[in-house]
């Protein structure tokens, strides 16, 4: 099955075969992408990077967007490594698309912006998991989305964000969304700004799988519907330091059996402060600051902090 | 969910599409460099010089970046655009009628990464008029009359600063004022304030309303109050000041006048006095927040956790 995959794969990766290859504005897409004679897109360097190699930036530019179907880093440390516009694939379309089974990716320092609605910023379907770091995206209908291909909604993976942006969104800012096949998965994410979404700025929606969030020190703040939302029963959120204000809708609300346990968090300026209903439950640790909602809400209960 | 064939297949179906969509930016992106000329297009292989010329050849809705570190001039936005600089100083030096000017109609603005010193004239750093959004990331301000001037004069508009410095301005810090037309919601994370010749940060409800909060943010050394909050007749104003600090400010550390402060977690010493409120204000204190070692420490009414 993998030699099925290799040979397949290889239409378009041509026999990659280094372990870090660069882009820069001024490249040019011949060759193997050395750093002496950077290529021009993200797409053609993939081809000739290994699997589990390194893709870098060497000068800002726009270097178009980017199929993933191995473990590989893409990275931009010295300057603006852009992405403006998306793939169409089936009927999605993404800046960077995450797809496939067992891969380990890791994406630093990326400009994304998807442009027109329907396209996506970021697109995980599957892998064993997705790190993005210090990654800004704007504009699009979402910026992240677990889940989502063309033949159905697709295992996911892990997703580790941290220290990225996301802003703008035509509708959710990050959707979490995984199949309904029981799968299994967990989200970490660590100082992320959704601020602008025109509906969820973070919604999670779980039917029939298991997802497991931690989020931390972010800020959910002005978009047009719920800072978090939560649904279904295979969602547990914790929330720490966590600032949800001035949305539209709710704070946090948590509906259809979903937990959400929430501490040290400011939640102010919302239509509702918090929400849990519907078999859902959100439990405070006592810690948070929910007050000058139009209705501040009711946690749904307490825990106790250890 | 899909077998490992079919997403091996889809994912060379995927790979053979984008041979026929891989693109570049195109005019969705321009580009400025200290290298560039002020003709045609912009585009990464040919960058302008300044922002001011840029921005004519960028779309509503496009992202107009920065190549390398050089002064780009001043800046009046009319659209929906980002600017970025990352990795490089995109700086601006001169600011007739503003460094950077926002004045549009339901219009979202990304500035991130600029660098701005008027080096004392008497001009403002941002100034904005008119839109629905203004989004600051990674900023320096300084040298200016006012830092952020936020002044819309009607409708719904919303502030959104993140990571950025604002020092040794003339007069205030930020200043957010919506004319009797406008309300505005307003973020602040890890945003600091510091030495500038009037309030650190000061929000005036004489117009429309405000609701605002600083997340993580320090008002330090101003030659007024640090957190300097003013009602207006039917037109409420409330902060929520989270994990941040108002230390060695010349006069108040947070003063509230005809408005609600809500506070906890904070940091207010150094300063002639802590906490004020005159006009029917209210400061309200979680009970967590270290208030001592000010001339006049002051005393705020309680709110609880939840």
């Amino acid at each position: 099955m993998a030699a099925a995959c290799l040979l397949l794969g290889g239409v378009a990766s041509a026999f990659a075969g280094s372990d870090q290859t660069w882009v820069a504005r001024t490249g040019a897409d011949t060759g193997a992408c050395p750093i002496t004679a950077p290529c021009k897109t993200f797409q053609y360097a993939y081809g000739q990077t290994n699997a589990k190699g390194v893709l870098s930036v060497l000068s800002s530019g726009e270097f178009g967007p980017l199929i993933i179907g191995k473990s590989i880093s893409v990275v931009s440390e010295r300057g603006e490594g852009a992405i403006v516009g998306a793939n169409t694939w089936g009927s999605y379309g993404a800046s960077i698309i995450v797809n496939g089974a067992g891969i380990e990716v890791k994406l630093r320092g990326l400009v994304i912006d998807p442009l027109v609605t329907p396209n996506y910023g970021i697109m995980l379907s599957n892998a064993k998991s997705l790190h993005i770091q210090d990654c800004k995206i704007r504009g699009g209908e979402l910026g992240i989305y677990v889940g989502g291909a063309s033949g159905g909604r697709a295992p996911g993976g892990d997703l580790y964000l941290s220290d990225t942006s996301v802003v703008g969104t035509r509708d959710i800012g990050i959707f979490i969304h995984p199949s309904s096949s029981g799968a299994s998965m967990k989200v970490t994410m660590e100082r992320v700004l959704v601020q602008n979404a025109a509906t969820s700025g973070l919604s999670f929606f779980a039917s029939g799988a298991t997802v497991n969030a931690t989020i931390r020190n972010s800020v959910f703040s002005g978009n047009g519907y719920h800072g978090i939302s939560a649904a279904q029963s295979g969602v547990t959120l914790m929330a720490d330091r966590v600032k949800l204000t001035n949305n539209s809708g709710g704070g946090v609300v948590a509906t259809q059996g979903a937990t959400v346990r929430i501490g040290d968090s400011v939640i102010t300026g919302n239509a509702v402060g918090v929400n849990g209903y519907n078999g859902a439950t959100i439990l405070t640790f006592g810690t948070n600051k929910i007050d000058g909602n139009q209705i501040d809400g009711t946690p749904n209960g307490t825990v106790a902090l250890q | 969910m899909l077998g490992a064939r079919s997403r091996c297949f889809i994912a060379a179906a995927g790979l053979l599409l984008l041979a026929g969509s891989a693109q570049a930016g195109g005019s969705n992106q321009t580009w400025v460099a200290s290298f560039g000329t002020d003709t045609g297009n912009c585009p990464q292989t040919a960058p302008c010089r300044t922002f001011r010329y840029a921005i004519t050849k960028t779309p509503s809705l496009g992202v107009l970046s920065v190549i390398d570190s050089a002064d780009y001039g001043p800046v009046t936005i009319t659209k929906s655009v980002s600017i970025l600089a990352i990795g490089a100083e995109g700086a601006i030096f001169d600011g007739a009628p503003a460094a950077v000017t926002v004045n549009g109609t339901n219009i979202e603005v990304w500035l991130r990464g600029l660098t701005i010193d008027l080096f004392g004239l008497s001009q403002a750093g941002i100034v904005f008029t008119g839109g629905s959004a203004l989004h600051i990331q990674d900023c320096t301000i300084r040298g200016t009359t006012y830092g952020i001037d936020f002044v819309p004069k009607g409708g719904a508009s919303e502030l959104y600063v993140s990571d950025s410095l604002i020092t040794n301005t003339r007069t205030h810090g930020i200043m957010v004022a919506p004319n009797s037309n406008g309300s505005v919601k307003a973020v602040f994370t890890r945003v600091h304030v510091e030495n500038a010749g009037g309030h650190g940060f000061t929000f005036s409800g004489a117009g429309g309303g405000i609701n605002a909060v600083l997340n993580d943010s320090v008002a330090a050394g101003n030659h007024s109050n640090g957190i300097n909050v003013q009602g207006g007749a039917g037109s409420p104003v409330q902060v929520m000041v989270d994990r941040s600090a108002s230390v060695g400010n010349t006069v108040r550390g947070v003063f509230a006048n005809g408005a609600l402060v809500r506070i906890g977690d904070s940091t207010v010493t150094g300063n002639q006095t802590g906490l004020a409120v005159t006009g029917g204000g209210t400061i309200a204190s979680y009970s967590s927040n270290k208030v001592n070692g000010n001339v006049n420490d002051g005393a705020p009414t309680t709110v609880s956790y939840k």
